[in-house]
């Protein structure tokens, strides 16, 4: 049927661009340490911040956090890096540390946010983190590189409450749209009730 | 003058069709939980369809923070209440890495098992729902038969048919019952044969077919783009498994194929091949479950791990649930409780492709894409 007949609403997000994806390349995984020199190289020795490597687990990149739409194009066109698909945007919050806390946790009174990216023709996984203000925390959306980061931003805004600046549909997306407060914030402080309702906890 | 007995559009007759708004949900049949989308159609044509989620928001990420690690897991299977044994195994993946522990060759044995068995009954699930919604009502009845024999075998292992709460840090919570090895053997020469019967009404039945090919076509870049992970990104013809592009709990020591949709219906990427991808899996989970009870080894079916772990470190790792790729990201502090624990989805990434898909599609079509996606909405939510 022709596209004449239905008054159409204009599309109001942002397409896209689908970056093609090669598979034919022979597989060459890339550690932290050599993303982190290419990131250097290309885009400027003051873009990475540190490597950091944990005693268990993964080996995070923290780069500058007005940098990271280019870090991350970067990542994804190389042919060397490839990281065609975002696995995940995931954000957490650091408070000031309490004084009788036995944690060990090092970054203080931030938010962090990890861009998990992967390559299917390298086939190795890299791990982006930028930190922000934790008084008016902001970062520019990635959603023109990766589909999937409209939803994982989404997210982070509706419960860590950082705003991704340029996002086409900057909306809370689990918790309804009235709701008061984010909730993965550690000093988030739970609501006796909602629209006259008992919260119960 | 115009010959009104011929099909015509509306416009020859000067009809003004009018943006109609519907709500498809929450509870709709064939959203499969409760999602509500809501549609915006001209007549039989979507111009718009927008998910609302957050009905099933259990506050997963809140709760783990304020428990222990171990007390974490039953809130994992009630993630994807239909293969909660896979979202388990993804947690104790993640905590073992962070505690760096050595799993048993008979643990590990036990949760191949395991997780291929959940992925049958998954797939039942999911094929059985789908033959419903495209009104092909016996698969149902076949598929659910099968499936409860799967949860028989559960509830015999773990005492649980649904929500299992089997999986430890460093192994599973008890060994196999005597005799069970014998049981899932017996299944697996049951099922097989049901599958080809399974096929017969399905697969190639000249109705599904026409419901579900060359509808919903996802090619493989923008399936990337979207992030969408297995039998939806394996439906575009893309070969992609964890279990053997980044192997955990020895998988590469079982031979098994990799299911892609190669279009033998339809063309890669649309509805028929996604579902085509999840029949095929069956088979060769039957294949990996042969080959673990063959060579099940003796021993321990735990590591000796901490009670009550504390690790330190950070973590994103992934393993391969029935659905698509489950990630836990754990940011871990040294004390008893996770500083933070996030989940990533696929379910709730399948479900973000549903406007860009429906745009242009008719109506029935609709119920047809939301079917092959596969989504459980407690994995949606969280």
């Amino acid at each position: 049927m022709s596209e004449s007949i239905g008054r159409m609403a204009p599309r109001t997000y942002v397409v896209t661009e689908v970056a093609s994806v090669p598979r034919s390349v022979t597989a060459s995984p890339k550690t932290a340490q050599q993303a982190a020199d290419a990131l250097k190289s290309k885009l400027g020795a003051d873009v990475v911040k540190a490597v950091e490597a944990e005693q268990a687990g993964d080996h995070f990149i923290l780069v500058d956090s007005s940098k990271i739409v280019d870090v991350l194009q970067f990542l994804r066109d190389d042919s060397e890096f490839y990281c065609s698909n975002l696995q995940v945007v995931s954000a957490t919050d650091f408070p000031v540390k309490a004084e009788n806390e036995e944690s060990q946790r090092k970054a203080f009174d931030t938010i962090e946010v990890m861009y998990a990216v992967q390559s299917y023709a390298h086939k190795h996984e890299l791990r982006i983190k930028v930190q922000l203000d934790r008084s008016a925390p902001k970062v520019a959306s990635v959603t023109s590189l990766f589909r999937s980061a409209n939803w994982y931003e989404r997210e982070c805004y509706d419960l860590l409450g950082i705003h991704f600046e340029g996002h086409p549909n900057h909306k809370r997306i689990l918790l309804p749209p009235d709701w008061i407060g984010h909730p993965l914030r550690k000093d988030y402080e739970f609501p006796e009730e909602y629209n006259g309702m008992k919260v119960p906890l | 003058m115009k010959d009104f007995t011929e099909p015509h559009h509306e416009e020859d007759i000067g009809l003004q069709t009018e943006e109609m708004t519907i709500n498809m949900g929450p509870q709709h049949p064939s959203t499969h939980g409760v999602l509500r989308v809501v549609i915006k159609s001209d007549g039989e044509i979507i111009r718009g369809a927008y998910p609302d989620i957050g009905y099933l928001h259990r506050c997963f990420e809140k709760h783990t923070e304020n428990r222990e690690y171990i007390q974490g897991i039953p809130f994992t299977s009630r993630m994807d209440y239909v293969a909660a044994m896979s979202q388990e195994l993804g947690y104790v993946l993640a905590i073992e890495k962070l505690l760096n522990l050595e799993i048993p060759e008979r643990a590990q044995a036990i949760r191949v098992i395991i997780s291929e068995l959940q992925r049958i009954a998954s797939h039942l699930l999911s094929i059985g729902t789908y033959g419903l919604d495209m009104g092909g009502f016996t698969a149902f009845l076949y598929a659910f038969r099968d499936r409860e024999k799967v949860l028989r075998i559960f509830e015999e292992i773990c005492g649980a048919r649904l929500l299992y709460n089997y999986m430890r840090p460093g192994g599973v919570s008890r060994d196999l019952t005597p005799g069970v090895i014998d049981k899932i053997k017996d299944f697996t020469k049951y099922l097989k044969p049901n599958l080809d019967e399974m096929n017969d009404l399905l697969t190639n039945n000249s109705i599904f077919v026409s419901r579900t090919a060359h509808i919903g076509i996802m090619d493989v870049n923008h399936s990337i783009s979207y992030g969408l992970s297995g039998p939806n990104l394996r439906g575009s013809g893309f070969n992609w498994d964890l279990r053997k592009d980044q192997p955990y709990c020895g998988y590469e020591k079982y031979d098994f194929d990799v299911c892609v949709g190669e279009g033998e219906r339809g063309e890669p990427g649309d509805c028929w091949n996604r579902y085509y991808v999840r029949m095929k899996e069956m088979y060769q989970s039957l294949r990996i479950i042969e080959q673990a009870c063959e060579s099940l080894p003796e021993g321990e079916h735990t590591a000796k791990a901490p009670k009550s772990p504390k690790p330190v470190g950070e973590i994103y790792m992934e393993s391969e649930c029935p659905r698509g790729t489950l990630g836990y990201h754990i940011v871990a502090d040294g004390g008893k409780k996770p500083w933070r624990v996030k989940a990533k989805s696929p379910c709730f990434i399948a479900t973000s492709t549903i406007d860009e898909m429906c745009r242009g599609m008719m109506l029935a079509d609709v119920v047809a894409f939301l079917g092959s996606i596969d989504i459980v909405l407690g994995e949606v939510d969280r």
